[in-house]
């Protein structure tokens, strides 16, 4: 009978390869499956439990901490799911919803729409398509950019109070430059520009009396992207032209910038500053590019907070959010909430579909939360308010 | 080193295992690893290789490049939409199966092949997100229509007629994966269907000539294989040229020999707009072995837009294990699909070559990706080339490409 035999075999040899996998290949698939070494488990309410709790250290500040940068305390998430309702309309509407208004970009980007008090439509121009869309409780950001990268990007700032609108491009100064990181913070927005020399830089915009600066600049043959603006600061990732680049988190100020402490080296991904706090992810295996391992860090002690999705962390009404693919056959894809006045990590939605389900990368709209799910249950597009 | 090189759990089976106990039609490392790609291997997949033009065949074929003759005389890259779509979306049917110039092999009627065209034209946005070299279907009809009408007869006829040659591996696929039966006089009318591959599959032959198999599942492919050496990768150097990065990679897995990436996009007819798929199966099957009985059979452009996850992942499964080949992807590169990437992309081309079933998770897919956007981008770090993601994702980006096919 060969079925038996067959199953028989298979199982042996699962055996031997289970045995015999390992991450340091050229080839591998397995290290972004298996989370860093942990010591602990801890309920979202902060207590531990296990046997084998991690030490206690001392801050700086003579408080004691949880956990370390290298045993850092896994946080399991509790189940707390916002109040989500359906986003009327297509699944491949790109939408974010806010407290008054709502922004929307049509498939392909070729244009936005914005409702609301003053509401506005913004096409892209010739050539271009609509790349990044933000949206706050003061402002709306659209940003459009020449598919031929001939042209530097041309930005649509909303005022949501009065819809006066500003158009940052290369005549502004700083000037947009093609591509980039954007970002849209309390009052700011950060964009890349080209300073002296053709340098690379990241420009701040003071978005209510208009001017802005050229703040630090990338060294020859080095880049940054993913930037994060918060009321806690700038963060983003800067890299190297090495093959895997060094990815680096650092903490923006001004024109200089302070590595995150923690990160392990050159493997950074995603990163944001909250109410004293840090969250950041790290991409362990440069051939599972979007598997990442999300951690925190609070004046209270260092933290695991787990797999996630790289490139998913948004930092949204004073919490951070990141996507997480299901961990099982009959896990949801979730979406996690870290709060880091509790130092606690929260399930905030679960697809409706288990195994092969995932979801988009969150988009904050200042009180409100916006993401798309998709499965093999039907895809979904979901808001909730923050509150 | 084979290009057809399945590792894993495969070549731990032919360690731990005596052959005796492996079943018929197990892929074993002699077949499916460690087999000189030019040499015959001992199992052979079920595939079919190539079929006469039989004269229903060359009649249909005259038909549709007569008609497109005449309808397209006064086209130009200027015609409007609808006149492009008219003249150029044409389709013929091969014993049952159904094959439209310049969309591949699909379920769908000639008119809604050209109803979807006609919406992928009326929104010229959905071309405007940054394009790495796929051709987009306007692009794809400006160019035919921009040939004479003697070269676009001649181009079309030898499409078809190695549509109509390739319609025996169509049905295999059909049966195999979809539960199409089978015609009753399909292997006799089939002799390019290898019989080696009726005895893998176990596969039954009625006395009128029609079959009935069983046919191999998700559950019957062993935990891990791939093909193609990871070593053997390339970044596109152009932005328009992941059609012909692509094409390296897979001609590069069965030589064993690079090529410059520019030979390729001389060979697939690539320009500034990009490349199709066509062409991307066509100069598979012309410049490597991968298209020979004994590994995939000819390489067809297959619409999956109403395939379900389980099969997308079997035909991947089969590809990798049974046919130790690759497979041409083509997904779609929105930032939902790749959150990894600052924004979204065009359709893109990658290389399919494995996939991994994890112990209570859902399966990962294994490709080579031509774009390093650290390239063109200095706000983009460096992305290798050798990637594994969830397949599931990869199948929602193949699927919501506006073509929803696939190069196997």
């Amino acid at each position: 009978m060969p079925a038996p035999l067959w199953r028989w075999g298979a199982a042996v040899a699962a055996a031997a390869l289970l045995a015999s996998c390992g991450s340091g290949s050229s080839d591998t698939a397995t290290a972004g499956d298996s989370a860093p070494p942990t010591t602990a488990s801890e309920t979202s309410s902060g207590s531990t439990s296990g046997s084998t709790g991690p030490a206690s250290t001392t801050s700086p500040s003579g408080a004691p901490t949880t956990g370390s940068p290298s045993h850092p305390v896994v946080l399991t998430p509790a189940r707390t799911i916002l109040s989500w309702r359906p986003v009327p309309g297509s699944t491949k509407d790109l939408v974010t919803v806010g407290d008054r208004s709502t922004l929307t970009v049509l498939p392909g980007g070729a244009s936005a729409r914005l409702t609301g008090p003053h509401p506005l439509t913004i096409n892209a121009g010739d050539h271009s398509s609509i790349t990044d869309a933000l949206l706050d409780d003061d402002y709306a950001l659209v940003v459009s950019e020449d598919r031929f990268a001939h042209d530097p990007d041309r930005a649509t700032v909303v005022d949501l109070a009065t819809g006066h609108t500003t158009i940052l491009d290369a005549d502004s100064e700083p000037p947009t430059v093609v591509g980039g990181t954007w970002a849209l913070g309390p009052h700011t927005l950060v964009h890349a520009t080209s300073g002296s020399r053709h340098r690379y830089c990241l420009a701040t915009v003071d978005l209510p009396d208009g001017s802005g600066s050229t703040g630090w600049c990338a060294a020859p043959r080095n880049g940054f992207r993913g930037a994060v603006v918060t009321d806690a600061g700038t963060t983003m990732m800067t890299f190297d032209d090495h093959h895997p680049s060094c990815r680096v988190l650092n903490d923006v100020d001004g024109a200089r910038l302070r590595p995150l402490a923690g990160v392990t080296p050159c493997k950074g991904w995603d990163s944001a500053l909250l109410d004293g706090t840090r969250i950041w992810s790290v991409v362990p295996n440069e051939h599972r590019i979007d598997a990442a391992h999300f951690y925190a860090q609070t004046p209270g002690g260092w933290y695991d907070l787990g797999p996630g999705t790289s490139g998913s962390l948004v930092a949204c009404a004073a919490s951070a959010f990141f996507t997480r693919d299901p961990q099982s056959r009959t896990d949801p894809a979730t979406l996690l909430r870290w709060d880091p006045g509790a130092a606690s990590l929260s399930v905030a939605f679960a697809t409706r579909a288990t195994g092969n389900a995932f979801l988009s990368p969150p988009r904050c709209g200042g009180t409100d939360l916006t993401v798309t799910a998709y499965s093999q249950a039907g895809d979904e597009q979901v808001t909730a308010p923050l509150g | 080193m084979s290009p057809a090189r399945t590792t894993g759990s495969v070549l731990l089976m032919l360690v731990a295992l005596p052959l005796a106990l492996l079943p018929l039609g197990a892929p074993s490392a002699a077949a499916a690893g460690e087999a000189s790609p030019h040499s015959a291997p001992r199992v052979l997949p079920l595939t079919a290789g190539y079929g006469r033009v039989t004269p229903a065949f060359r009649r249909t074929i005259d038909q549709i490049v007569v008609a497109g003759r005449a309808a397209g005389r006064a086209l130009s890259a200027r015609s409007s939409p609808r006149a492009l779509v008219d003249d150029l979306v044409r389709c013929a049917t091969f014993e049952g199966q159904r094959y439209c110039l310049g969309t591949g092999w699909t379920d769908r009627t000639q008119s809604q092949v050209r109803s979807q065209a006609m919406r992928q034209l009326r929104q010229p946005q959905l071309a405007s997100a940054e394009r790495t070299g796929d051709l987009s279907a306007y692009d794809a009809l400006r160019q035919d229509a921009r040939m004479s009408p003697a070269r676009r007869a001649a181009a079309q006829r030898a499409e078809l007629r190695q549509a109509a040659r390739s319609v025996a591996k169509v049905w295999l696929l059909r049966h195999q994966i979809q539960g199409l039966p089978l015609p009753q006089d399909f292997y006799v009318r089939h002799p390019e269907v290898r019989r080696a591959g009726l005895a893998e599959s176990r596969t039954t032959i009625g006395s009128s000539g029609g079959g009935s198999s069983k046919v191999k599942h998700w559950g019957d492919y062993p935990r891990h294989a791939s093909v193609l050496d990871p070593k053997e990768v390339a970044q596109q150097h152009r932005t328009y040229w992941c059609g012909p990065t692509s094409m390296q990679m897979i001609a590069w897995g069965w030589h064993h020999k690079r090529r410059a990436q520019q030979h390729w996009a001389r060979r697939l007819g690539t320009t500034t707009d990009g490349t199709s798929i066509t062409s991307m199966v066509d100069v598979v099957n012309r410049d490597t072995g991968y298209d020979r009985a004994s590994y995939a059979g000819p390489y067809i452009t297959l619409d999956i837009g109403d395939w379900t996850f389980a099969q997308w992942k079997l035909l991947i499964a089969r590809h990798v294990v049974d046919y130790r080949a690759p497979v041409v992807l083509h997904p779609v590169l929105l930032q939902r699909f790749y959150p990894y990437l600052d924004h979204d992309g065009s359709g893109h081309f990658q290389v399919g070559r494995g996939y991994r079933k994890r112990p209570d998770k859902t399966p990962l897919l294994g490709y080579f990706e031509p774009w390093n956007q650290q390239r063109f981008h200095p706000d983009e770090p460096f992305i290798d080339r050798v990637q594994w993601r969830a397949a599931y994702q990869s199948y929602r980006a193949n699927e919501a490409h506006f073509q929803h096919d696939i190069g196997v």
